[in-house]
């Protein structure tokens, strides 16, 4: 008798755990099928990378790369070694300090969207790494009120992204190859 | 009160163009929190007088560059901005590190490789609390020279420094 109520309790569960996981799984699952941003971080950078929520704003979208097609930029942390990440996505290192690789920092993902946007199909994904000074990838202080990233929109052209930096401020925007980053003077 | 110059190597003018105090940059998007002193690359900075070194910012303060902030009685907090090789003892903030009028306190550096080495020299009454860097863009600011609602991203006591620094440049003269 306790044996059978123990077998039908583990049946119970099992049946409660994989129903959970069917649940689950499809929203995960591809890009295609991804229905948030950070489901799609993590399908994209193969779970390497994970995106930070609390950072103000964490997600911005614009059309970076100037085909009129939306793309989204988003701040995240990383779950990974450095080796791994550059693995699973394109990594680009924009800022003054090259490849010096503090893994404890945050970056940024850029997913370029195509036909409809970044949320129905895409096109490619960049992860811009390394050392920096702007001030929304420093994880001490994102509990600050503010802005500290925004879009700078440029008519007929590409949307560039405006970061504060502790000096003064920079942007991040696309020179037809590659993500540049330019400081300006505090 | 024993008073130094910050820059003894100093070769501009901080009362002209984007070096002063007020300067409007990125288009009317920001305003410039601070004067600059032009100096040649890894000149000396020093302490102004006595004080004690209250924030380190940095590297990454503007490039590669770091500041570092220090409370001197009698004149507020001054944050020497753009510098490089702050000595290590002096970035212990735990301990409190004191510097002493003329101690050499890091050396001048180059954030924008387009422009002249500089030291970025702010100035706060002391009255503040937390960052000196203020991005919430809610900041009124009171003292006067300072524009109420300037756009400068920095603490509400920002001062304006150029009176202090036209005090400390007759030090060097003498």
């Amino acid at each position: 008798m306790t044996i059978q109520i123990i077998g039908r309790s583990r049946q119970l569960l099992c049946c409660v755990f994989f129903s959970a996981l069917l649940f689950c799984l499809p929203l995960c699952a591809s890009a295609q099928t991804a229905t948030s941003v950070e489901c799609l971080v993590k399908v994209m950078s193969k779970n390497t990378l994970e995106v930070e929520t609390k950072a103000t704003p964490y997600k911005l979208t614009g059309d970076f790369d100037g085909d009129k097609i939306e793309d989204v930029a988003v701040v995240v942390k990383l779950s990974d070694t450095v080796k791994n990440i550059e693995n699973a996505v394109t990594v680009e290192y924009p800022y003054a300090f090259g490849k010096d690789v503090d893994t404890d920092i945050l970056a940024l993902f850029i997913i370029h969207g195509k036909n409809k946007g970044w949320q129905v199909a895409q096109k490619s994904s960049v992860l811009l790494l390394g050392r920096n000074s702007a001030l929304v990838f420093e994880k001490s202080r994102l509990n600050e009120t503010g802005e500290a990233m925004r879009i700078q929109k440029k008519k007929g052209g590409k949307d560039s992204l405006y970061l504060i930096t502790e000096g003064a401020d920079g942007t991040i925007r696309w020179n037809g190859k590659k993500y540049v980053w330019t400081e300006s003077q505090p | 009160m024993e008073l130094y110059f910050p820059a003894p190597k100093y070769n501009g003018n901080y009362k002209e163009g984007q070096a002063q105090f007020n300067y409007r940059r990125g288009g009317g998007a920001r305003d410039h929190a601070a004067c600059d002193l032009y100096a040649p690359l890894e000149s000396d900075v020093i302490a102004v007088t006595d004080g004690v070194v209250v924030e380190i910012s940095g590297p990454g303060f503007a490039g590669t560059t770091e500041a570092i902030s220090v409370f001197h009685e009698g004149i507020g907090v001054i944050r020497y901005g753009e510098v490089v090789k702050i000595p290590e003892e002096l970035k212990k903030l735990k301990n409190k590190p004191e510097v002493k009028a003329g101690d050499v306190i890091a050396k001048v550096g180059w954030a924008v490789h387009k422009l002249s080495p500089m030291l970025h020299f702010e100035l706060y009454d002391g009255s503040g609390s937390g960052n000196l860097t203020d991005r919430s863009g809610k900041v009124v600011y009171y003292n006067s020279g300072v524009l109420k609602n300037g756009k400068y991203q920095r603490r509400k006591d920002l001062m304006n420094p150029t009176e202090l620094l036209d005090r400390l440049l007759k030090e060097i003269v003498k």
